[in-house]
């Protein structure tokens, strides 16, 4: 065995405590880093809860200060939307909402818009045959946000809850063909969930403080829900309200 | 998350699958939290972590035939779904910071940053002896390389502890 002439007891202690214990991460991030947080579901999510309340709070203040006046003249150098003009989200949206983009969220940093669920044929010709429509998803979000290691990174997780199967075998059978799959579908379930992170995004554009995501999106069969969030849902509609708000949008165009 | 108790298996009947359901999820239930911590070692984060263990036991789910050792094979598997992930991370890393987490302890937190410095195979064998305990031979057979492949690694990576700790 290889003479170890390192102390010992301080490497196991490293590797047991990074591997077993909760960690504190340093400065700002501590009370958001998601990462080697083993706390019970329950106490995690009073936590996430308890910190987006603060950031909600110094947002709205920042917002209530600094931003945009409740006037139907859009601001300088906004976008057709922006937070005066959506007065559910008007004391949230920081980063202006890309031209042609649907808001989703606009809590905080938590800003997602979406643009169109566009017919696109992006590769499984063999789903194609079998009757899988494609659809291509673009989600934009403030630069950064999926950077490793970002408080947030984990909320660009995209689930997508597909309701599509007839058994829980072909859920699983198309499963394997999915991008990828962490959840197997469970004996007489007809739905599976198919997680897309953002890092495995068919493609992503960056364009100053926003950069846009690209998802592929196959469905056989409405409805199924959209949802984005990682540990928690950020937003959460089903599909066909989703392809009527696109649709009502001027850049919303129905899947074919 | 798939629950656990929502998988039935029917007594006497047989399950075609290719590793019985039942063996599945006791091997879940048994070494799931292990092989997060092995893979939060390897991974440096524990959000990949668990994905990297999803995925393997995915992995074993799809077998045709179920591996003689399943904790062997499993072990295997995280280790090199781990290793693409950070082959994959470093041109992630070119266009983000890698994430700063610290502990309570100073000498921890200096003892991780080093050893997260490290390349991933002596990363990998310094996790696999002294956190896993394995021997070196055993580590051979889950890295899929020699012996003295195994020892040079950990020679160089304790050499890169102690150099950077001293």
């Amino acid at each position: 065995m290889t003479k170890l002439d390192v102390n010992e007891q301080l490497l196991r202690r490293t590797l047991k405590t990074v591997a077993e214990r909760t960690p504190i991460a340093s400065g700002d991030e501590s009370l958001f880093i998601r990462s080697f947080v083993p706390l019970p579901h329950r106490s995690r999510r009073l936590l996430a809860g308890a910190v987006a309340s603060v950031i909600l709070v110094g947002v709205a203040g920042v917002a209530i200060a600094y931003g945009p006046r409740s006037s139907n003249v859009p601001a300088p150098g906004r976008s057709n939307e922006n937070a005066a003009s959506r007065p559910a989200v008007r004391t949230s949206w920081v980063v202006p909402i890309p031209e042609g983009y649907t808001a989703l969220r606009g809590d905080a940093e938590l800003q997602l818009g979406v643009q169109s669920l566009s017919s696109a044929s992006y590769r499984r010709p063999g789903l194609r045959r079998a009757g899988w429509r494609s659809g291509v998803l673009e989600i934009w979000a403030p630069t950064g946000l999926a950077r490793s290691g970002h408080p947030y990174s984990a909320a660009l997780t995209i689930t997508l809850r597909i309701d599509q199967f007839g058994s829980s075998e072909e859920a699983s059978r198309y499963q394997t063909k999915a991008y990828r799959s962490y959840e197997r579908a469970t004996a007489g379930a007809s739905s599976v969930r198919l997680k897309l992170p953002g890092a495995e995004a068919l493609r992503s554009t960056q364009r100053g403080a926003v950069t846009t995501y690209q998802f592929a999106v196959w469905f056989r069969r409405g409805p199924y829900d959209v949802e984005i969030g990682g540990g928690q849902t950020l937003f959460s509609e089903s599909f066909e309200r989703l392809i009527e708000r696109l649709a009502q949008s001027q850049y919303g165009r129905l899947p074919h | 998350m798939a629950k656990e108790d929502t998988v039935q298996v029917v007594p006497g009947r047989e399950v075609p699958d290719p590793i019985r359901s039942a063996d599945l999820v006791s091997l879940y239930r048994r070494q799931r939290t292990a092989m997060i911590h092995l893979a939060r070692l390897l991974t440096r984060s524990e959000t990949i972590a668990e994905e990297v263990v999803q995925d393997a036991f995915l992995h074993m789910h799809k077998r045709r035939e179920p591996p003689e050792n399943p904790e062997g094979y499993l072990r295997t598997t995280v280790v090199n779904l781990s290793r693409n992930h950070t082959r994959r991370l470093r041109v992630e890393r070119r266009h983000s910071s890698p994430s700063r987490v610290t502990f309570n302890d100073p000498e921890i937190d200096e003892t991780w940053a080093i050893l997260c410095r490290l390349p991933f195979r002596q990363r990998a064998v310094i996790a696999l002896r002294f956190y896993e305990d394995l021997s070196e031979a055993e580590i051979a057979r889950v890295l899929g390389c020699r012996p003295g492949t195994v020892k040079s690694s950990l020679h160089r990576g304790l050499a890169r502890l102690r150099e950077e700790m001293s």
